[in-house]
């Protein structure tokens, strides 16, 4: 590794500070806090300041591939320079946070391959240091943060979704009694109860007979039609939905065991835990599937469509098209109603 | 089938409304059962066209596609000034790269079907017919309840009926389309990529390999 800086650490009013001087440069020195790594504390303050660079935000920039990855330097730095800790900044620049980084690779938290930081090394082929897998533990909780943000999202979108199916049911009522008022029309044709012979019926009720037949048939057809082809679409959505959430639930439930032992391991020293391999093996994908729902969301249409695109999202939603709905229904009730009174 | 269709049995079904709404009494039922035929007749094939793409919501048929709003423009001026509307040059051009519309002898076609893109053009109609329906639905109703006073229970039957029929086919294509916004919002949600997502995130927590 090519170092930018050379560091001298200096203890200033009790604080320990590490003053970084560029090399062949004739930059002014860059002093930033030292106690993130030089802490007594075995959790190590550095584990912060690797959650700050491994973030659900960031989590697309991470490149992982056979167990071993990292992040851009650029990336991480400007990670860092943005970064809290408790309410404390960690650094005041970019410039800053640069030297940061580079302390962190001295001191073996990470490693610098050209413009790359390498977090991650494989625990199948070498014994991870407590830094390393700490590393990874921080990893694991980005993913399950991740995670979290995901199943917010379809939680959100099933509820929606189940709002959906609730103003389809008010419709459905509705068609329900459009077909029972027909079948009404129908019996009150015969002398009593039942649907009544046609053999039976006067030659102008016969006629009004196979004309609200027609009629029952028609919407007993549009009926079936909606059932088949939009409830059933709709209750596979929820159902498929439903199981995305369990699945992930279960997923996430896994993740936070690996995430407490891979950290537990870390502090005590201890291996990298068995059972937390499988998520080495397959953090490249599962980081670039969480990455890939976000991008799913962006569309791509021309400006053409760009303006009925924000009337659609914005003036009238599926929301509004859902109240119209039941706008429909009342109306349809109250017109109900209206001939009942006839009646 | 094209747009074409929709439109002129629109217009037939609002003809045959224009003179059901013209009828001065219902007490002679020789005309008023003429012009309630008639009206059946037209509401049957506004159905029978409609039937054709009704069932087949897709998400993909719900993307917003390129040359929607060139296609919506043709669509909704054809149905409220009549087929001879002048089409706008800019929004033919948009809706011919996009390759939505065809043209026959010098005449702009939109194509309304069950394959992508005509299924796209379907269901931008389909949110357009529902106030044209919505519109004849209602004069229907007048004549209706002007028939319930002095016409035979034959003709108030006939037309109770058809003020219905055009309620059903309303309701039906709405839920139809929200229905289907609905598909296209999870799969813009990420949905399915999600699910896909999932699938990798499950084999890994049951030990086993990623794809």
């Amino acid at each position: 590794m090519t170092r930018k800086y050379s560091f001298e650490t200096k203890t200033i009013n009790d604080q320990q500070f590490v003053i970084a001087e560029g090399r062949g440069q004739s930059s002014e020195p860059i002093r930033v806090r030292a106690d993130w790594i030089e802490s007594d504390d075995m959790e190590g303050k550095w584990e912060d300041l690797i959650k700050q660079i491994v973030q659900p935000e960031t989590i697309n920039q991470i490149d992982i591939a056979n167990g071993n990855g990292g992040i851009s330097r650029q990336k991480a730095v400007e990670a860092l320079a943005g970064a809290t800790v408790d309410g404390e900044t960690v650094v005041s620049s970019e410039q800053q946070a640069d030297v940061l980084v580079e302390y962190l690779a001295k001191e073996d938290v990470l490693g610098i391959e050209r413009d790359q930081l390498v977090l991650f090394r494989d625990p199948d082929e070498e014994d991870l240091g407590g830094a390393a897998l700490m590393n990874w533990a921080a990893l694991m909780g980005a993913v399950i943060e991740s995670i979290d943000e995901h199943l917010e999202r379809v939680e959100d979108a099933k509820k929606r979704f189940k709002e959906t199916i609730d103003e389809l049911e008010t419709e459905r009522t509705d068609s329900n009694e459009r077909l029972s008022k027909t079948a009404q029309r129908l019996q009150n044709l015969g002398p009593g109860q039942g649907i009544p012979d046609p053999e039976t019926l006067s030659n102008e009720e016969r006629q009004q007979f196979n004309q609200l037949k027609s009629h029952y048939l028609y919407l007993r057809n549009i009926e079936k039609a909606k059932e088949e082809n939009l409830f059933e679409n709709v209750n596979v959505g929820l159902d498929q939905m439903g199981m995305a959430i369990d699945r992930l639930e279960a997923a996430r439930e896994a993740y936070d065991m690996f995430h407490r032992n891979t950290r537990k391991a870390a502090v005590q020293n201890n291996v990298f835990p068995e059972e937390a391999l499988n998520f080495v093996d397959n953090a490249g994908s599962l980081i670039n599937d969480l990455a890939g729902v976000e991008a799913e969301n962006e569309e791509d249409v021309d400006s053409d469509d760009l303006e009925a695109m924000i009337e659609e999202d914005l003036g009238e939603t599926v929301q509004d098209q859902a109240s119209a709905l039941s706008e429909v229904a009342e109306t349809a009730e109250r017109a109900a109603g209206e001939e009942n009174i006839q009646i | 089938m094209y747009a074409t269709s929709f439109v002129l049995t629109l217009d037939r079904v609002e003809e045959v409304l224009d003179r059901a709404l013209a009828i001065e009494t219902f007490r002679n039922p020789g005309p008023a059962l003429r012009i309630a035929a008639n009206a059946v007749d037209a509401v049957e094939d506004i159905g029978e066209l409609s039937s054709v793409a009704l069932p087949r919501v897709s998400p993909e048929s719900m993307e917003r596609t390129a040359g929607d709003e060139a296609v919506r423009t043709i669509l909704a001026d054809r149905l409220e000034s009549g087929l001879g509307s002048e089409i706008d040059d800019d929004v033919l051009e948009h809706a011919r790269e996009a390759d939505r519309v065809t043209e026959v002898d010098g005449r702009v076609i939109v194509p309304v079907g069950v394959e992508m893109p005509a299924l796209r053009n379907w269901w931008l109609l389909a949110d357009l017919l529902g106030s044209r329906l919505e519109r004849v639905r209602d004069g229907f109703r007048r004549v209706h309840r002007r028939a319930r006073v002095d016409g035979t229970d034959l003709v108030e039957t006939m037309f109770w009926t058809v003020a219905e029929r055009l309620a059903a086919l309303e309701d039906a294509l709405s839920s139809a389309l929200v229905v289907g916004r609905y598909t296209r919002r999870m799969s813009n949600q990420g949905a399915a990529t999600l699910l896909g997502g999932v699938e990798t995130l499950a084999t890994a927590v049951a030990g086993g390999d990623s794809a």
